[in-house]
């Protein structure tokens, strides 16, 4: 069950909010909470019921090495507990990928198991090793069953992410907020959540008509010229863009709209004036726990740099690896890591600067967020590729070498330049891959929302759980602010019309694969 | 403070609570279309009283050319995607059903015949056989999905659909309000439309399960593939059936030497076929060498798959001509005439005495160049148009 699908927007939100509000007229906080929890599992048991019991293993699993380790810190039962996750996750995810690897360099011929993959197992994977490193630490310190039920579990951060804490969301259980539906949490957070279904309705999956073809022709072979190939990666890169950051808000939106506050996970990733500030700004949750419990564990920044930039591109190949089981995503992590690793070295070494440090000047800013949307767009290309094959030869038509094709119509807008752009090898044929000005216009459009306007938590001036970081709060365009007036309304309800009359015709979460 | 918000919200939902009901308006639109009548009832008054189904909302092709099969009991059937969509009765003197459109790719066509099989046991079956399926780069949804499709039922996305073809153009408002009052068009000859498409376009099955493509071929809208500009496209692109490869996938080959295998082991006699391609298509799939390496192979294969067979992958011997052509790789009824005939000569198909061979003779001598010669819900004063902008005669 999507957030964008008619089953979820009409029959499961519905039930499960009016379910919500029943018990908290006459309900306990206990029973609210169960409820949620139970809902929760529904919601994962619609796409496929076999994986409840994936889900059931590890959440009890986990609750109980997290009691043992509550009792006492015991660093083999910590490890038991990690190995107990990262082989759920290794079988479920990654032992086809092993075996195709162990064929073609042994040349064996072991059968691939054909293994499915439980939806979100990613996700709740790796919360979970957060939770037991934590319990180890002492940093986290209730265990209510009830509750690390509703953590692990609750609908909106289930498949894919944000990966909440259990310090961000333990204080609202035990402050009785799960469930606690009242109008001003519920009005802002269904504000959130329109305007996430209407970037995944209107754009993310409207875009993808110019992404898809690309790299479906690619991967059949065809050599995709220059023109066709930036914009079959430029729409991807808008398209994932879109998709991730309409996931994201419709999380936050469905939180907020059940009285709990979830992580910023998304915050206009477009706009980092480096690959260091990037990663700070897209898919905030995820960083964090590379940094947190695997970055810091390897020795962070406290053994010199070559340690450290070591560090760096392990915690990148593996975040890659965590995307998919497949030797691109490899390469997109590897690509990042090098990128981040030259961005620290380039600032420590060369300027003398602190990582974190924004450039100084209005043109250094806009230079480095053109150069970091350009790394990332070119590193999407191995993201987005079935294969290493079809993402060389994206990156060969990107940089020229399958020839440069404009729309045949284009010869004459030329007019004296023709013959000399006919000269200069450029053929004027049928350009399938590229549907001429109105791609570009989209592309422009995508660019100035991403670039200039202010993103969806900021408009709503969404306030996360403490301690995690809040974007910037509006400065020019504060008058329009979200708040609960007439205009607003009337805005968002025409959109949610929309997002109703079209939401059919659209994909899967990009998300929902890893 | 409170009381804001709840204005708040009660402004954003109130418009969508009002969608809900009318839906109910569009419950009654659809059922009136009858796009909610069962494919069982449906199959049913198509053998009684004619007419045309065409759903605008259900994939549910494969069920229903099951239902059409168990209620016409036919002598020969015609089996494979839609590019056998055009075999129809009227080129048969003994009963025939179409089941074109329910075979995808290999796989599909072993549960067809399973299915098929468990319903009754035609003599003869027409199997026309995409020479693309044998391409491992050609994937499509292996889980049968959609053979349980069967429409009739009202979902959240079907109460929206009426909505969206307003908001379209698809429907006109005149039209949805008369369907409301319960008045649902006829074809000319008395026969009953059913569904949007059937209705709105003049597109269906025929009571034989054949297509009828009345809404390209008489101009009522714009054909999806004038100059076969998108099927070049899609061959230059490598992109749906035309995706490229250089190998054949030998499993699939042995898919279908099962599917065959049944058949016969059920006493059907099998002639398989490759349908044509426009010349211009196949001359811009030759053009790309490697690309299309597999298609040689793959024609091998299924020649050499041990029954009566024909290759028409190049139509022009048949004398098959680029106007009689839907699409850039959907021959019309025209086509079809020519090449059963050309079947028919090959001794080993059985064919001479089950073809109507005077309808296809006089087919082929009056409606050449045409793409279909069927004009049985043609409107008043229609005529077959250059729909494909071809410059062909008409």
């Amino acid at each position: 069950m999507e957030f964008s699908s008619y089953t979820f927007v009409l029959f499961f939100l519905p039930a499960t909010l009016l379910g919500a509000a029943i018990l908290m007229r006459w309900g306990t906080q206990s029973a609210r909470m169960l409820f949620l929890a139970a809902a929760s599992i529904f919601f994962y048991a619609w796409w496929d019921w076999r994986f409840v019991g994936v889900l059931a293993l590890s959440l009890i699993v986990n609750y109980v090495i997290g009691l043992s380790l509550a009792r006492r810190a015991h660093k083999p039962v910590l490890i038991l507990g990690i190995g107990f996750n990262l082989l759920l996750l290794g079988y479920f995810k990654y032992v086809d990928f092993f075996i195709t690897n162990v064929n073609a360099v042994l040349g064996a011929d072991i059968g691939v198991l054909s293994i499915v993959l439980p939806l979100g197992i990613s996700f709740f994977t790796f919360q979970q090793i957060a939770y037991l490193v934590d319990v180890y630490r002492r940093e986290a310190v209730e265990h209510s069953f009830g509750h690390y039920l509703l953590f692990v579990s609750f609908f909106p951060q289930l498949i894919a992410g944000p990966i909440v804490h259990h310090k961000e969301m333990m204080p609202q259980f035990v402050a009785g907020r799960a469930g606690r539906i009242l109008p001003a949490t519920f009005a802002q957070g269904l504000a959130i959540f329109i305007i996430g279904l209407f970037k995944k309705v209107m754009i993310a999956d409207s875009i993808s008509q110019f992404s898809d073809p690309v790299f479906d022709a690619a991967a059949g072979g065809v050599a995709i010229p220059l023109l066709e190939a930036w914009g079959g990666v430029t729409a991807y890169s808008f398209q994932i863009y879109f998709d991730f950051s309409a996931y994201s808000d419709m999380a936050i939106g469905l939180g907020l709209m059940f009285g709990l506050r979830l992580p910023i996970n998304f915050n206009s990733p477009y706009r980092a004036t480096s690959i260091v500030d990037f990663w700070r700004r897209w898919h905030i949750t995820l960083s964090r726990f590379l940094r947190d419990y695997l970055y810091i564990p390897l020795g962070g920044n406290r053994h010199g740099p070559v340690r450290r930039y070591m560090s760096l591109a392990i915690v990148m190949l593996l975040g890659g690896l965590w995307h998919g089981a497949a030797w691109t995503f490899v390469i997109w992590g590897a690509l990042h890591g090098a990128a981040l690793v030259i961005t620290h070295f380039w600032r420590h070494r060369v300027l003398g600067r602190a990582t974190h440090e924004e450039p100084r000047t209005a043109a250094g800013r806009a230079c480095g967020i053109a150069l970091t949307l350009l790394f990332v767009t070119i590193a999407w290309v191995f993201f987005r590729s079935p294969d290493i094959d079809t993402a060389f030869n994206l990156l060969s038509g990107m940089i020229g070498l399958n020839g440069i094709v404009l729309p045949h119509t284009y010869l004459g807008y030329l007019g004296g330049l023709g013959p000399q752009a006919l000269e200069a090898g450029i053929r004027f044929e049928e350009a399938y891959l590229f549907l001429g000005l109105r791609q570009v216009l989209w592309v422009l459009g995508l660019l100035v929302l991403v670039w200039m306007m202010p993103n969806t938590l900021q408009w709503a001036a969404y306030r996360p759980p403490a301690g995690t970081p809040t974007p910037r709060a509006l400065n020019w365009a504060s008058v329009l602010r979200w708040r609960p007036s007439a205009v607003w309304a009337v805005g968002l309800s025409a959109a949610s019309i929309t997002c109703l009359l079209f939401m059919s015709r659209g994909g899967t979460f990009l998300y929902f694969q890893f | 403070m409170h009381a804001r918000y709840r204005r708040f919200i009660l402004i954003v939902l109130l418009p969508i609570l009002l969608l809900l009901p009318a839906g109910a308006a569009n419950w009654k639109f659809l059922k009136a279309a009858g796009e909610l009548t069962s494919i069982e009832d449906i199959a049913a008054i198509q053998q009684r009283k004619g007419g045309l189904y065409g759903t605008a909302l259900h994939p549910n092709v494969y069920p229903y050319k099951l239902e059409l099969f168990a209620a016409r009991s036919p002598e020969i059937v015609a089996i494979g995607s839609s590019r056998v969509l055009q075999f129809r009765q009227s080129q048969f003197n003994r009963s025939f059903a179409n089941l074109g459109r329910t075979i995808n790719y290999p796989a599909e066509a072993v549960k067809l015949v399973q299915d098929m099989l468990a319903i009754g046991t035609p003599k003869i079956v027409l199997f026309g056989i995409d020479h693309y399926w044998l391409n491992p780069a050609y994937t499509t949804a292996p889980d049968f999905r959609t053979h349980e499709l069967r429409g009739g039922s009202l979902t959240p996305d079907a109460m929206m659909t009426p909505f969206r073809w307003l908001l379209e153009g698809r429907v006109t408002p005149e039209t949805y309000r008369s369907f409301l009052a319960g008045n649902i068009p006829v074809a000319p000859n008395g026969e009953p439309l059913i569904g949007i498409q059937a209705i709105e376009d003049g597109a269906g099955f025929g009571p034989d399960g054949a297509w009828y493509y009345d809404h390209y071929i008489y101009g009522r809208r714009a054909a999806e593939d004038p100059g076969f500009q998108d099927t070049l496209r899609r061959v230059t692109t490598g992109t749906s059936q035309f995706r490229h490869g250089r190998e054949i996938d030998a499993d699939r080959v042995e898919k279908l030497k099962t599917a065959i295998g049944l058949l016969r082991q059920a006493g059907a006699h099998v002639i398989t076929f490759v349908p044509p391609m426009s010349e211009r298509v196949r001359r811009k799939m030759d053009s790309l060498g490697a690309a299309y390496g597999y298609a040689e192979q793959a024609r091998k294969a299924i020649a050499a798959l041990n029954t009566p067979h024909a290759d028409f992958l190049d139509g022009r011997p048949s004398g098959v001509e680029d106007c009689e052509f839907v699409d850039g790789f959907h021959v019309g009824d025209v086509g079809i005439a020519r090449l059963l005939l050309a079947l028919a000569r090959n001794p080993e198909s059985q064919l001479t005495d089950v073809l109507n061979q005077e309808h296809l003779r006089a087919v082929i001598e009056h409606e050449a160049g045409h793409a279909t010669s069927d004009r049985r819900f043609r409107r008043n004063g229609e005529t077959e148009i250059d729909f494909l902008r071809l410059g062909c005669p008409k």
